[in-house]
């Protein structure tokens, strides 16, 4: 083989680890923080024109009964809801309180009082300042626009707290939350 | 060997298809993760603060009665009501729900835009008496109980030319003029086809040019329509003035609370608004050592609860207006005052069964109405400091020490009135809702109440200033509220839900004597925002 063969050699090799690198770096960083940073300004979007508004507690048995209705009028998918309880004297930093307590959360669609809303698992939730605020949780599918119920048993002292969360890709932002006790 | 020229060229070639490989590899990752994602441009069309305009509009003509909203029964049916008292502004209902068995369900097939005088027929079950829920296209949400009764509907003085020709004498008024009469209910609610008397001191206002008549005038709807501005303060942010005593007893046969008398409170904070008018006793503080001048940030020690007119009552601790202001040893409180200014003073009862009083020496306003005015006591139980607040302005503290109040389980809450007996020594006992005799002159108050909030803490002076601004801060340290804007009629009785935990301290108003006497005795009407006084006529705000 000559050495200007060799070289041309070289040069296509080097090309391609270069590629390959590049590629790499693109798939790993470039592109996951510009999925997250897109997902985050759509999730910026949509908390910016949602409201959410909780009913007065209805007592049932043991639990309490709430009507509730996330307002966005310009989003027609579902967005998943997170209910939980927490002591009312942490509700200070309602910010911050993260589900420990769910209180056995019964999530009904409106006209469809036979079947509960679907349950959806929701992988690391964030909030709109990037920070991570859960690891794996549970919540209910409910549509905008339409009024949902759900029931909750809260223990004594404690109030109930609802997240409304966003899901776009892979990502989950926590749009809207709210509470009531 | 000599270089091969073709094998040169191949190598650029490769390089450069490898060049480019290599771009696409990059660009291709980003081009496709661009195109997949979403992009809710169309979210921009509509800004936050247009949809937040819509919908506070939305509810503003909802609660000035375009439409009036409620729910009235005929029978076992059940029907949804929409009557507009102005200009018609359509609006959408996009649920309209009720609440039975633990569910919530349609109570109306579809979505309905109603754009005039209409009445729905409700699919509820006969006899229906629960909350009608109804959403709007722009995410309102109203809660309608279908028992609604009670000063829920007040006219203010204020008209608008409707529609027509109206002249005031010769002089046309277009349409949009507003008409002030100096008291409420001068004229008809519908004013047409007549000649009525506007009285001497009415405002006209047309195209922002205000006009006061120096004397009675003709107006002329022969051919026109002025409509007078009511309200409706069903579930909404309105509320006029209540003169009448309520209290958390009622122990009538339709209702038998089960509540305890009071929220046995420490720490506290006693929120109440008013106007005071007429006769009302002093407050006289009968001292169990030398009495001195009034003054402020001094405490003086009784072991008689002070007597005036108290505008709330916890339990043990309480809000007192007086006409007069005397701190006394063993003297008769005399008659009740009337022409002295008010004073305004807030006492506690200590575990002990004394009192100690704070008091502020300033008459608030003078005549025989007072401004209206916000009063606030506090007392923190860790350092014994009591702090009393006319508005968002600290008028007098004191440090105590580390001291019990009473809360006596015994006492009940009140608003207008803190006992119906002269004997009370021991405590104050509060009066019942269902009682036909008066409140003792001797703990009464005369005048108009607004909204009553008590906390379970001490609030600092900074949240003070905020409930003055129309706040309402640490409202889940809020365990009473009662307003006016939400009265319900059950079996004859007036009941004011405690707004903060619905079913514990609910307020009744007395029946017979203890009735309500006026929902708006001032001529100015308040509309109520949150906590605050949104103000038709700010002179009546007292500048302090």
């Amino acid at each position: 083989m000559s050495s200007t063969s060799v070289s041309e050699f070289m040069l296509v090799v080097i090309a391609l680890a270069l590629g390959i690198a590049l590629f790499a770096i693109t798939e790993t960083i470039l592109v996951p923080e510009y999925s997250f940073a897109a997902a985050l300004q759509d999730s910026k979007t949509i908390a910016s024109v949602t409201s959410v508004t909780v009913g007065p507690p209805i007592q049932s048995g043991n639990n309490l009964v709430y009507l509730a209705y996330i307002y966005s009028p310009e989003y027609k998918g579902n967005f998943s809801v997170v209910i939980f309880c927490v002591p009312q004297t942490q509700l200070q930093s309602l910010a911050l309180l993260t589900p420990s307590i769910q209180g056995n959360p019964t999530v009904f669609l409106i006209g469809q009082s036979d079947t509960p809303a679907k349950q959806t698992t929701l992988n690391n939730v964030y909030d709109l300042n990037s920070r991570q605020l859960t690891g794996t949780i549970t919540g209910f599918a409910v549509p905008a626009n339409t009024p949902f119920q759900f029931a909750v048993a809260p223990p004594s002292g404690d109030a109930v707290v609802m997240w409304v969360i966003y899901t776009v890709g892979s990502y989950n932002f926590r749009v809207a939350y709210t509470f009531e006790g | 060997m000599a270089r091969n020229p073709l094998n040169k060229g191949q190598a650029i070639v490769i390089l450069g298809l490898v060049l480019l490989l290599m771009i696409f590899i990059t660009i291709i990752p980003l081009l496709l993760t661009v195109g997949l994602n979403p992009v809710y441009s169309k979210q921009s069309t509509l800004s936050y603060s247009q949809l937040l305009s819509q919908k506070n509009l939305q509810l503003l003509e909802i609660e000035e009665g375009n439409p009036e909203i409620t729910v009235s029964t005929q029978g076992d049916a059940v029907y949804l009501n929409f009557n507009y008292f102005g200009q018609i502004t359509p609006i959408t209902i996009d649920h309209i729900l009720y609440y039975s068995n633990g569910q919530w369900k349609p109570a109306y097939p579809s979505n309905i835009t109603v754009s005039g005088d209409t009445t729905l027929s409700l699919y509820v079950p006969p006899g229906y008496q629960g909350f009608i829920d109804i959403v709007t296209d722009l995410g309102n949400s109203l809660y309608l109980p279908v028992s609604t009764a009670g000063g829920l509907t007040t006219c203010a003085n204020i008209y608008n030319v409707s529609s027509g020709e109206v002249y005031l004498g010769t002089q046309p008024l277009p349409v949009g003029t507003i008409i002030i009469t100096p008291q409420p209910n001068q004229l008809p609610n519908l004013v047409h086809g007549i000649d009525a008397t506007l009285p001497k001191g009415t405002i006209i206002i047309e195209n922002g040019t205000e006009i006061k008549l120096s004397a009675p005038q003709e107006l002329n709807t022969t051919n026109g329509v002025v409509i007078q501005k009511c309200f409706t303060s069903g579930w909404y942010p309105i509320s006029n003035f209540l003169t009448a005593y309520q209290s958390d007893n009622y122990t009538g046969t339709v209702i038998s609370p089960n509540s305890p008398n009071n929220p046995s409170l420490q720490s506290q904070t006693l929120v109440q608004w008013f106007i005071a008018s007429g006769n009302i006793e002093p407050i006289v503080i009968h001292v169990t050592n030398n009495p001195q001048p009034p003054s402020n940030n001094v405490h003086y020690l009784s072991n008689t609860p002070p007597e005036g007119g108290y505008i709330v009552w916890s339990g043990d601790a309480g809000l007192i207006v007086g006409s007069g202001l005397i701190v006394g040893n063993g003297q008769n409180a005399g008659n009740p005052g009337n022409s002295n200014p008010y004073y305004l003073a807030f006492t506690v009862q200590l575990k002990n069964g004394s009192w100690e009083t704070i008091v502020d020496p300033k008459p608030i306003g003078q005549g025989q109405e007072s401004p209206l005015t916000l009063a606030v006591g506090s007392y923190d139980e860790g350092s014994g400091t009591m702090s009393l607040y006319i508005n968002d302005t600290l008028v007098s503290t004191v440090k105590l020490g580390s001291l019990q109040l009473n809360n006596t389980l015994s006492a009940f809450m009140d608003a207008g009135s803190a006992s119906n007996s002269t004997s009370t020594t021991s405590y104050l006992n509060g009066i019942e809702g269902n009682v036909n005799t008066r409140g003792s002159p001797l703990y009464s108050f005369n005048g108009t109440l607004g909204p009553t909030i008590i906390y379970d803490v001490s609030l600092p002076g900074s949240e003070i200033q905020e409930i003055y601004q129309g706040k309402i801060p640490s409202s889940q340290d809020v365990v009473v509220l009662w307003s006016q804007n939400m009265v319900l009629q059950i079996g004859g009785a007036y009941k004011v839900p405690n707004l903060a935990d619905p079913g514990l301290f609910d307020g009744y108003w007395g029946l017979g004597a203890g009735s309500p006497t006026a929902f708006s005795p001032s001529s100015d009407i308040i509309i109520w925002g949150g906590g605050a006084p949104l103000i038709l006529n700010p002179n009546i705000l007292f500048k302090f």
